[in-house]
């Protein structure tokens, strides 16, 4: 196993800019997870470490190798593709066999590779039959198998349980996982969808029109977004945004938006010294009350819209009385809110986010 | 009374689907039975009157035999030259044939493979051929023939038989291989196939509709063609089934049994081939019309 390191890669296909001076550090056993929205360039940056595309600056690292000019073939890698790419005129035991046949691997190792990754994912008595006599989930298991049993540096991994339903996609991630702490080594997995990225990445690496946002851990990235777009992208529903503007007073330092005036806990030194800003807040952070409790400034009387009732907990999408949104999760034991309904939501103090209107960077994260 | 009225149409809006359903389907067997009849009519016509005497086709030319005359067979097949131009035939088609698939599947590779406007214009080199009538190229290409000593030799043929099979050939290959997803050569590539190994185990295994259709059109075209051997070939054992039947024509002068005789025994080779390939034919000709 070996870890992957990306310096200063960028692509350009013709006059458009896909990656800009991309650095990756990916350390040796980690399941690192490339997430962004379509377009971001996550998927280019794994074809980048592939081989199937050349960078247009900078070099790419395999353990020390700098493989920037090698072809996949000689990378020590392999790819679990979206559609699978199992080729459809070979069984699942040929299919999983082909990248060994083609290393002049010795027929006795082949089918004991292939039988031990075909037991490891299940596939035992599927080795005889053709791809199109496989279920989703099964050819899904035939492509990890094609991965596995090549014993490679690297597994790359382009949106595997895209095809997935949703059901069976939450079962394989979990299979996933398990596959990775058995043969611990190194992933770089690219999805769109955060949650994947959330459950099944040692860290993740956010990234938004060729660039990086940010590179951490789960945890950390959630509780301390580098920027809005971070903010808004990870975590379902997405933050709140409220605008507003920073006030001292007494050493105190106060957010005001729409007559409520949330205290800050930071000190007047500390705080930035712009008076707009955005308020950042979690949905599951906002806190339905009864008026009684708190005084005026302390909570947003807000207009139900619409209500979503997912079982565990509700979400509510409410407008605030100046018109900007805030969606709630509220517990779904609790009295659930009717569209039309008025309700009274504060958001909890400690878990605040402040970002600059402009540059959309996060100015303070409050959660510790 | 509306509500019954409600209630009773939907069978009755069901059954008379079902009848314009039905009348639609035998309409439809009419027309492909009418079809069947106008190419196994005359084909029949010319089996019956292969096994019948010069003086009962006279006598009888649209009726059956009295005598089914198998000896006529026997009489091309043991006496006459037939099984040495048969012989001719089939080496030119045979070869020509794996060539042109060969040639053709490659090309259609290189072009599918390669990106923008390098593929855009082989293929458009490719393909403009099937523009230009074989008509036209009669007169440069017996002089390029002539001078390059090809005329009147097999391997002359066949070399001008691969040429003009191409750009049709690579028409229809590049048609069905572009169809083949990107991630299956990109997932051979990581799997370590160089380009000749992703082409032969990848690429031409999954195009075998393709190859089929190919086979069939240039069988068919190759084994019947009177024009290239009437232009090329001078000697007697250079000479193909169709240039040789017509030569025939004078030796039976007025003996049409034994012709069709030879008619028949032509055409089956092409029936074989057409019978072993068909599954793939349709497969072939419609890949890439629609999003698979």
């Amino acid at each position: 196993m070996s870890g992957v390191r990306l310096e200063g890669i960028t692509k350009v296909f013709g006059s458009t800019v896909v990656l800009t001076k991309t650095d990756l550090d990916i350390k040796d056993g980690e399941f690192l997870v490339l997430v962004g929205p379509s377009g971001c360039g996550k998927s280019t940056t794994l074809r980048i470490v592939a081989g199937l595309e050349t960078p247009t600056e900078g070099s790419v690292f395999i353990g020390n190798r700098n493989v920037t000019k090698l072809e996949p073939s000689d990378r020590d890698i392999a790819m679990v593709f979206q559609d699978y790419a199992l080729y459809p005129h070979m069984k699942v035991f040929d299919n999983m066999a082909f990248g060994l046949k083609l290393r002049k691997v010795s027929k006795k190792e082949i089918t004991e590779r292939v039988n031990e990754a075909a037991e490891m994912l299940g596939l035992t008595n599927l080795l005889d039959r053709y791809p199109k006599q496989l279920s989703g989930g099964q050819r899904q298991r035939v492509a990890l198998g094609r991965a596995v049993v090549r014993h490679p540096q690297v597994f790359l991994m382009d949106e595997p349980l895209s095809n997935l339903d949703a059901k069976l996609r939450v079962q394989t991630r979990a299979e996933l996982i398990k596959l990775h702490q058995k043969l611990k080594s190194t992933v770089i997995y690219v999805t769109h969808d955060q949650t994947e990225a959330m459950t099944m990445g040692t860290r993740i690496v956010v990234m938004k029109d060729g660039l990086v946002q940010q590179v951490d851990t789960p945890k950390f990235i959630y509780d301390h977004p580098a920027n809005m777009f971070v903010a808004g992208f990870i975590g379902s529903p997405p933050m709140n945004f409220i605008k507003g503007s920073l006030e001292t007073a007494n050493g105190k330092v106060l957010f005001k938006s729409q007559g409520i005036s949330l205290e800050l806990p930071t000190t007047s030194a500390e705080a930035p010294k712009q008076q707009d800003v955005v308020l950042g807040i979690r949905p599951e952070n906002v806190e339905v009350i009864d008026q009684n409790k708190f005084e005026e400034s302390k909570f947003l009387t807000c207009h139900v819209e619409v209500s979503e009732y997912v079982g565990s907990e509700s979400i509510v999408h409410t407008k605030t009385p100046d018109g900007q949104k805030l969606v709630v999760k509220v517990n779904a034991n609790g009295k659930i809110a009717e569209p039309g309904e008025t309700i009274k939501l504060r958001p909890l103090d400690g878990f605040l986010h402040l970002f600059d209107p402009q540059s959309g960077s996060n100015l303070l994260s409050m959660k510790v | 009374m509306s509500v019954k009225h409600e209630v009773n149409s939907a069978p009755e809006a069901e059954s008379s689907a079902k009848v314009a359903n039905n009348v639609k389907d035998i309409m439809k067997q009419l027309i492909l039975a009418l079809y069947a009849a106008l190419i196994l009519g005359p084909f029949m016509l010319v089996v019956m009157t292969s096994l019948k005497t010069t003086q009962e086709l006279y006598q009888n030319p649209l009726g059956l035999p009295s005598t089914f005359h198998f000896e006529n067979y026997a009489k091309i097949l043991m006496e006459g030259k037939m099984p040495f131009y048969f012989k001719n035939s089939f080496i030119v088609t045979i070869i020509s044939v794996t060539l042109i698939i060969f040639f053709a599947s490659l090309a259609s590779y290189a072009i599918t493979r390669l990106d923008g406007w390098k593929s855009k214009l082989m293929y458009g080199l490719f393909t403009i051929g099937m523009m230009i009538p074989t008509q036209v190229n009669m007169i440069p290409l017996y002089l390029l023939v002539v001078k390059l000593g090809l005329n009147n030799s097999i391997l002359g043929l066949i070399i001008i038989y691969i040429a003009f099979a191409m750009p049709f050939a690579t028409f229809i290959m590049v048609g069905f291989m572009r169809g083949i997803p990107k991630s299956l050569i990109e997932a051979s590539k990581i799997d370590g196939a160089n380009e000749w190994q992703i082409y032969s185990r990848v690429v031409l295994p999954l195009s075998l509709p393709s190859v089929a259709t190919v086979a069939i059109f240039n069988f068919v075209w190759v084994w019947n063609d009177l024009l290239f051997p009437l232009l090329f070939v001078r000697t007697d054992s250079v000479k193909t089934l169709p240039l040789a039947m017509l030569r025939f024509q004078g030796e039976y002068m007025f003996d049409f049994p034994m012709i069709f005789v030879g008619v028949v025994l032509a055409s089956i080779p092409m029936i074989v081939t057409y019978v072993l390939l068909q599954r793939w034919f349709i497969q072939g000709l419609t890949a890439g019309s629609v999003k698979g």
